[in-house]
């Protein structure tokens, strides 16, 4: 065997052979729990799709998912447009602000929202000091929290694949656009748009799979009733040793999210295409 | 009106620019710069780049603002209205096809924005891609297109509206020689047959000779001269003109009156007769002479200047080869001349040889004169 063989299979096969122990035998060994094996029973689904609490609790992280995805693509979008047309430095500081966040972690910034956000917290006192309201209202130990938080911390996948597609898009189709007769709006409506949808629709897919696992926020910022799925792993792992359970949850989860990764897939072509052009 | 857009008077399409100009900071890209175009011609704003061409184009179209002066077109000044409400064709360099919609959906969108009922749309879109040779392709992408028929799509595009004023920003550039050539006449015949006033810029000299009526030339923002190509041709006013339109020998030296006359010393002594009017005596003067103006060989005749020259070198280029020489009497000066070619050549000088070089008196064009 010649060196550079060596190499490279020490180079591919020692973090393989990681992969393989830590997260492949782990996962399968988890997929197979969850069927009952060796007896293979799909029992621990049908509770899944039986108990009304777990009927609740994935449709809640369905619709707390789906509801963050859209306040992302309705924020989102316009702080991409805005962005897209500041000059070369203002971009570059603008996507600095937006990327910073990611540097805090998870946790701390869970405990930023929850000084802003409780009943003695900044907003409260503001609206109070304001005399627009008299007794503090409940923005978090709820699902606008929960909500609130989650939006925050996914609006840059949004974001970054629609500046990228607005970015993508040549200048002169927009003044060939008015040179045909159409204003800013009509502009916008027929060309802008439709050659960001796909950029978008990337986009909030991203966010909808990434939001479907949260599990931090809504254990901080939600109150017991806004458990999501990865809280209810959590608490089947831990307090109730339902192991059985918790893989059958976990396996679902990751179910879904590879049905949409692959949609996802699907998008991008469509993405590259038309930043090819 | 029958839309939302403004369509300035009843279209008789003349273009008029008075004190146009554009400084970006303290550079000046356009100076004041007036002219007139009459409606339905065929005009070229010819210049190297950095000549505030494209940037002349731009004003017109509404894209840029001018610092200084106004745009008429068809006697409505359009100076302040923007781009969407001047109803102006524009071809850009690069096509700027929209790429998500189909050659067809291309060519409806200006009748689209002006609300236009479907029907008449269909049939507008489907005369004017059939004017552009392009009705096979109507469902295609742009992606799916060559460069060649890419620039018919933002041609029947910048049309189907019928503007009365269509405005192109260096249509041919993207386009392989031959394309180029076939699409210059193509663009030409369409434009007279829609007699559209059609305002095109290019900095390819041999584009601007073929495809217009007049030629405005333009150098640093600034307006060197405008005419006919003929009249740019034969009678440059200045050394920029000449030596951009058409290949020129360009000659310097002083008047002097010799016993035959006015001619002119060059450098080196070598005195060249000057026809009438001639410039006085001791100015100092530009000529040009192009090299189709030189005879090589042959036998002496009485209206032309007689010289010797040597050959230095030759170049076939095909149609014709090209001959530097170099005149007894004016070392320092070369002169290149163009022998048209045919496949037995009467005569072919070597290099090294002298021969006789000739030209008639006429052709030398005074341009200059200090």
């Amino acid at each position: 065997m010649s060196r550079s063989t060596l190499n490279s299979l020490l180079l591919f096969g020692l973090p393989a052979l990681f992969i393989a122990t830590f997260f492949v035998v782990p996962l399968v060994n988890s997929v197979a729990v969850s069927l009952g094996v060796p007896e293979f029973t799909l029992a621990a689904y049908r509770r899944l799709v039986d108990v009304p609490v777990y009927r609740a609790v994935y449709g809640r992280t369905l619709r707390v998912a789906l509801i963050v995805t859209l306040v992302c693509v309705v924020v989102g979008y316009p702080c991409a447009y805005y962005i897209s047309t500041l000059g070369r430095r203002g971009r570059i500081v603008a996507i600095g602000l937006i990327a910073l966040p990611f540097m805090l972690s998870v946790l701390v910034r869970n405990y930023v929202w929850m000084v802003l956000l409780q009943d003695t917290g900044l907003v409260n006192r503001l609206l109070i000091g304001a005399g627009w309201i008299e007794t503090p209202v409940r923005l978090m130990h709820n699902e606008l929290g929960v909500l609130i938080a989650m939006a925050n911390m996914l609006l840059p996948y949004v974001i970054f694949p629609v500046l990228g597609a607005l970015l993508a898009i040549p200048p002169e189709l927009r003044t060939a656009s008015a040179s045909l007769g159409a204003n800013g709006a009509r502009t916008f409506w027929r060309v802008t748009l439709p050659l960001t949808s796909a950029g978008t629709a990337a986009g909030a897919l991203l966010t909808f799979i990434v939001g479907l696992g949260f599990y931090i926020t809504p254990a901080m910022m939600g109150g017991a009733r806004e458990m999501m799925v990865a809280n209810l792993i959590a608490f089947n792992v831990r307090d109730v040793l339902n192991w059985t359970l918790a893989f059958s949850l976990s396996t679902s989860l990751l179910a879904s999210t590879i049905v949409l990764y692959f949609a996802y897939r699907a998008l991008l072509p469509r993405v590259a295409t038309l930043q090819a052009i | 009106m029958t839309s939302s857009i403004d369509r300035p008077g009843t279209a008789n399409g003349e273009v008029e620019v008075r004190g146009l100009a554009k400084r970006y900071g303290a550079v000046d890209a356009l100076q004041p710069t007036s002219f007139r175009v009459t409606g339905g011609t065929f005009v070229t704003l010819l210049g190297p780049s950095g000549s505030g061409k494209t940037t002349l184009l731009k004003l017109i179209a509404g894209f840029e603002e001018p610092s200084a002066g106004s745009v008429h077109i068809s006697g409505h000044a359009i100076t302040d209205m923007a781009p969407y409400r001047r109803n102006v064709g524009f071809v850009f360099q690069q096509y700027a096809l929209f790429p998500h919609l189909t050659v067809a959906q291309n060519v409806s969108y200006p009748l689209e924005m002006r609300r236009m009922p479907r029907v008449a749309i269909d049939k507008a879109v489907a005369n004017t891609l059939e004017l552009v040779r392009l009705s096979d392709l109507a469902r295609r992408r742009p992606s799916q297109l060559s460069g060649g028929q890419q620039q018919r799509v933002a041609l029947a595009r910048a049309i189907v509206f019928r503007p009365p004023v269509l405005l192109m920003d260096e249509p041919m550039a993207a386009l392989d020689k031959r394309l180029r050539e076939e699409m210059q006449l193509e663009i030409r015949g369409l434009q007279r047959t829609l007699g559209i006033t059609t305002i095109s810029v290019t900095h390819d000299q041999s584009e601007a000779l073929v495809m217009s009526d007049r030629i405005l030339v333009l150098r640093d923002g600034m307006l060197q001269q405008s005419g006919t190509p003929e009249d740019l041709y034969h009678n440059p006013r200045n050394e920029f003109v000449a030596s951009f339109v058409g290949e020129s020998n360009i000659l310097r030296g002083r008047v002097e009156n010799g016993p035959g006359g006015p001619s002119m010393a060059l450098g080196d002594g070598l005195g060249i007769p000057l026809g009438a009017p001639a410039p006085p005596a001791g100015a100092e003067i530009v000529c040009v002479l192009r090299p189709e103006a030189i005879e090589i060989g042959g036998e002496p005749s009485v209206d032309h200047f007689e010289t010797v020259g040597e050959v230095v070198d030759r170049i076939f280029c095909g149609d014709v080869v090209r001959v530097r020489l170099r005149l007894v009497g004016a070392p320092e000066t070369t002169l290149v001349a163009k022998m048209p070619t045919q496949r037995r050549l009467v005569f072919v000088p070597d290099t090294g040889t002298m021969v006789r070089v000739a030209w008639r008196t006429e052709e030398l064009i005074v341009i200059e004169r200090h």
